[in-house]
């Protein structure tokens, strides 16, 4: 593995993209079509696990699977809903490259920032670089006033409690060594976004080199992430459960 | 080690010290049974601190919406190039 | 839209900054000065001092629990049905 590793590496390394997808019938087609535009000359793969859509993501795969190529883009799909963690270690099953990309499909990540993911890996050699949008740079758009209070707060009270060393513990657009995410995967057991937090959480405590990139989130209909009470006391679970954990 | 152990190492400390000082009384006794108090209060006073702060220079970036609208809409025009059926919105 | 939430911002760390700043004073500095200076007519006398923060506390544990508590009523709930 560690050998293969080597190898793939000294003839460039290859990155695997993760998404998971959920009715993105519209957005996934984009989506590839940004990946294909920003990565020009890196060797990658799409993997798509779609959870049983009903709204035809698969067939839509299927389309651009045509274009682009079955080796390009994979579709890795599960019968129904099974959860995020389960999704990523899905797709890292069927993953090929020694990076792994974590993104979401619906466009708030935008493919324009996986080159910068790749160039600050490779400057620093970091196991991981996390997208964040919190320092200059970054940003996030189509937020109320009330979503960003609650995420400040979060913020300030994940920090004051769990010293985790990077600034965006939610966001979820990060690259990873392959065998990185193996690991933290096996090692972690939240659900929901909560997972994000504790994959991060739990990478800074094992001692992996973690950088960071900025990254901006756009909300494409304003006010639509809405961060209810059952997600605040989700959050605040998750965090308990980290600061006894890890 | 857990990082609660640490938080609670932490929090041994400072009470060890509390009791250190209110053993010592060089200052009177009511003013440092005030101490723990302040601590609190102080903390939350840091807590609501840094999140005005941090709305005060939340990072917002109304042109990527709009750079984004374009992306979508390049993208739109090549599926359609490309036979993809992707519909509306 | 932007600059309010920017100034809810501003307002939020004013609050701190003071409400730290008339603490620190009351409880730090205060019981250095004499008790018959003309100072001790803005504080309350000392018992407040304790009173307060502990009801503000008591109060916001209260809210937090309720809230918590309905939450976790309200998603049982969902899951009954």
């Amino acid at each position: 593995m560690a050998v293969a590793e080597e190898v793939k590496s000294k003839g460039g390394n290859k990155y695997s993209l993760i998404v998971p997808t959920y009715n993105e019938r519209l957005n996934i087609a984009l989506l590839v079509y940004l990946v294909f535009k920003h990565l020009r000359d890196v060797d990658f793969e799409i993997i798509i696990v779609d959870d049983g859509s009903p709204d035809g993501t698969q067939d839509v795969v299927q389309q651009v699977q045509r274009v682009y190529g079955e080796d390009r883009i994979l579709l890795r799909a599960r019968p129904k809903k099974l959860g995020l963690g389960t999704a990523y270690a899905h797709g890292l099953k069927h993953a090929s490259g020694n990076f792994v990309v974590i993104m979401d499909a619906d466009l708030s990540h935008h493919p324009k920032y996986l080159p910068s993911f790749i160039k600050k890996q490779q400057e620093t050699g970091a196991s991981i670089v996390t997208g964040t949008r919190y320092v200059r740079g970054g940003g996030v758009h189509g937020w109320n006033l009330m979503r960003k209070l609650t995420s400040r707060g979060a913020n300030v009270l994940a920090h004051t409690l769990l010293w985790p060393g990077v600034s965006d513990l939610t966001g979820s657009f990060r690259l990873y060594r392959k065998s990185v995410l193996q690991d933290l995967i096996e090692s972690c057991v939240s659900k929901g976004y909560v997972f994000q937090m504790e994959m991060i959480v739990r990478a800074s405590r094992k001692g992996y080199h973690i950088e960071e990139v900025p990254i901006t989130f756009v909300d494409r209909v304003f006010g639509s992430s809405k961060l209810g009470g059952s997600e605040i006391v989700e959050y605040l679970k998750g965090l308990t459960f980290l600061l006894v954990t890890t | 080690m857990k990082h609660i152990v640490k938080i609670i190492t932490l929090l041994v400390t400072i009470s060890a010290l509390w009791t250190g000082l209110l053993q010592m009384s060089l200052v009177p006794r009511s003013h440092i049974w005030l101490l723990p108090i302040y601590f609190i209060v102080a903390l939350g006073c840091y807590g609501l601190l840094m999140v005005g702060i941090g709305l005060m220079r939340f990072p917002t970036c109304p042109k990527e919406a709009l750079l984004l609208q374009q992306d979508i809409s390049e993208a739109k025009e090549f599926l359609k190039q490309s036979g993809i059926d992707v519909g509306s919105d | 839209m932007e600059l309010a939430d920017r100034a809810v911002g501003f307002l939020l760390s004013m609050i701190s900054l003071s409400i730290f700043t008339y603490y620190t004073f009351w409880v730090i500095i205060l019981p250095f000065v004499d008790s018959d200076h003309f100072i001790h007519k803005y504080f309350l006398p000392q018992e407040y001092a304790i009173l307060i923060p502990v009801f503000a506390g008591v109060v916001l544990l209260s809210f937090l629990c309720v809230f918590i508590g309905l939450v976790m009523l309200k998603s049982k709930k969902k899951k009954a049905q």
